[in-house]
């Protein structure tokens, strides 16, 4: 089991925002998605995963061990919505920065940039990172994700600012760390387009709460895309998962 | 961890500031200026364009330069660091909020140590060159109680940039109440000069001066060195400072591993 979560809560005193996750898991190799509309704490589960928030109650594992345990993070990698790198750095020296607190496992961090660059199609290692574009700054912060080779990626809204070739080209290399070394994936989106037929398992989220959890097989088998899915729930009303 | 640090607080240009002052400082003294010095080694005086300035005044203006540099230099990677889009970045790596907190504190402690030891370096070419004098004690001062001065403004503004998560406001509340400290060093003169008799006013200023670092206290180790060498060290002065910075430390460290990004 790469995470299992289970009866997590956490209330936000100032917005009075209530976070409950009754059940939630990824197995080994899977490509899960999170759906929902904004502030409905996507981004807040994932934070509480990786001990970034506090949870109130409840237990999450995470690569077999308590998610508390910092040393579960060696086998993940996190690229959060918002991110801020260090201006002044190129992107070489940026990520050589980040190497520095976790190297890549199975090669040298400047093999590793060259693989990503040359996925990425990223000419512009040597550019300081405050001179990049949108989408070059999210191509870099997904070259800072996929740095070290980890079982667990999770990404939150990481095709932010892309154009669709650009968002191919990472989805390809996606699919062949998948296929090479069986990562798992959890992503999060409201761009289902994105996520259409790449996903094993989909969750929908609204005010904090799973409102439902389908398999690719049973989205493919009810509806004719991930998109007729997500409406087909958010338009109704959908009672809450156990 | 602290190899990321290092290399980002290299990479910050108003701490380059430091080196360069001391660089400059010794090419116009080469160039235009002169030391003499006087009957022992840890005194001398630097003649400059006819103005004579004597070593414990040229000491105290390069260790306030320094100071001011540093205070606006060195807390700004860590406020960079305490946001929540670079910390997750930190945090979601394999390193805990502790080991996050105390390889900062390291960080900083370690460059403090190389700035240090290359305006050493400056100063003692410089030195051996004009004046053929290597005071070794003061070099070894500078070394030690320089970097220790830098500590105890850093531990004020960490913890009020932990607190407020606000840069100009960490740095100059942080200055100030650490420059405030120096009151504490003198109590009995301020309480003779405001009549304060009270014996609970005692204790409570007492408690207080162990509660900010005391910078002054640092500062006074150097001047002690400076004007006597390592003996003239008051030991308790010494365990002063260092217990001084364990309160705001320890707070620090406390409220640094509540804190939520």
């Amino acid at each position: 089991m790469i995470l299992k979560a289970k009866n997590v809560e956490k209330t936000f005193r100032k917005s009075s925002f209530h976070l409950q996750i009754d059940h939630f898991k990824i197995t080994e190799g899977n490509f899960t998605a999170v759906l929902g509309p904004n502030g409905s704490g996507k981004s807040t589960f994932i934070k509480i995963i990786l001990d970034l928030l506090f949870a109130d109650s409840g237990q999450i594992t995470l690569l077999d061990s308590d998610h508390k345990n910092c040393k579960t993070r060696t086998e993940v990698s996190y690229l959060p919505e918002k991110f801020s790198f260090q201006d002044n750095f190129t992107v070489r020296q940026m990520l050589h920065a980040f190497a520095d607190i976790k190297p890549p496992r199975l090669t040298t961090t400047d093999h590793k940039i060259d693989e990503l660059a040359s996925a990425f199609n990223v000419n512009f290692l040597d550019t300081k990172i405050k001179n990049l574009s949108k989408g070059m700054t999210q191509t870099t912060a997904l070259m800072y994700t996929f740095l070290a080779d980890d079982r667990l990626y999770i990404l939150d809204e990481p095709f932010n600012g892309l154009d669709a070739v650009q968002k191919k080209a990472i989805m390809d290399y996606i699919f062949q760390l998948k296929e090479e070394r069986n990562i798992s994936i959890l992503i999060t989106t409201h761009i289902l387009s994105d996520i259409d037929k790449t996903c094993d398992t989909l969750y929908l989220i609204k005010n904090g709460r799973l409102v439902n959890s389908a398999t690719k097989a049973e989205i493919q088998q009810k509806f004719s895309s991930v998109e007729e899915y997500y409406l087909n729930h958010f338009e109704n009303n959908q009672s809450v998962i156990s | 961890m602290i190899r990321y640090n290092l290399r980002t607080l290299l990479k910050n240009k108003v701490l380059w500031a430091w080196p360069i002052v001391y660089f400059l400082f010794t090419l116009v003294i080469f160039a235009w200026g002169d030391i003499t010095s006087a009957q022992n080694s840890y005194s001398f005086i630097l003649v400059l364009g006819g103005v004579h300035i004597s070593s414990s005044m040229f000491i105290s203006q390069f260790v306030s330069i320094t100071t001011l540099i540093t205070v606006v230099g060195l807390p700004s990677h860590f406020f960079k660091n305490l946001k929540s889009e670079r910390a997750a970045l930190l945090l979601s790596k394999p390193i805990s909020r502790s080991d996050f907190f105390l390889a900062d504190f390291a960080s900083v402690m370690i460059l403090a140590f190389f700035y240090t030891f290359i305006c050493i370096m400056l100063l003692a070419i410089l030195m051996a060159v004009k004046a053929a004098i290597f005071p070794f004690q003061l070099f070894l001062g500078f070394l030690l109680f320089l970097p220790l001065l830098l500590l105890t403004y850093y531990i004020t503004i960490v913890l009020i940039l932990i607190l407020t998560n606000s840069f100009l406001g960490a740095v100059f509340f942080g200055y100030f109440l650490t420059g405030f400290s120096s009151l504490f060093l003198d109590i009995k003169q301020i309480f003779r000069f405001f009549g304060i008799k009270s014996k609970l006013a005692h204790v409570a200023i007492t408690l207080l001066s162990y509660l900010i670092p005391s910078a002054e206290g640092a500062e006074r180790i150097l001047n002690q060195i400076f004007s006597g060498g390592f003996t003239a060290i008051d030991g308790s002065l010494f365990v002063f400072v260092l217990v001084s910075c364990l309160p705001f430390g320890l707070l620090s460290y406390y409220l640094f591993l509540k804190k939520e990004f």
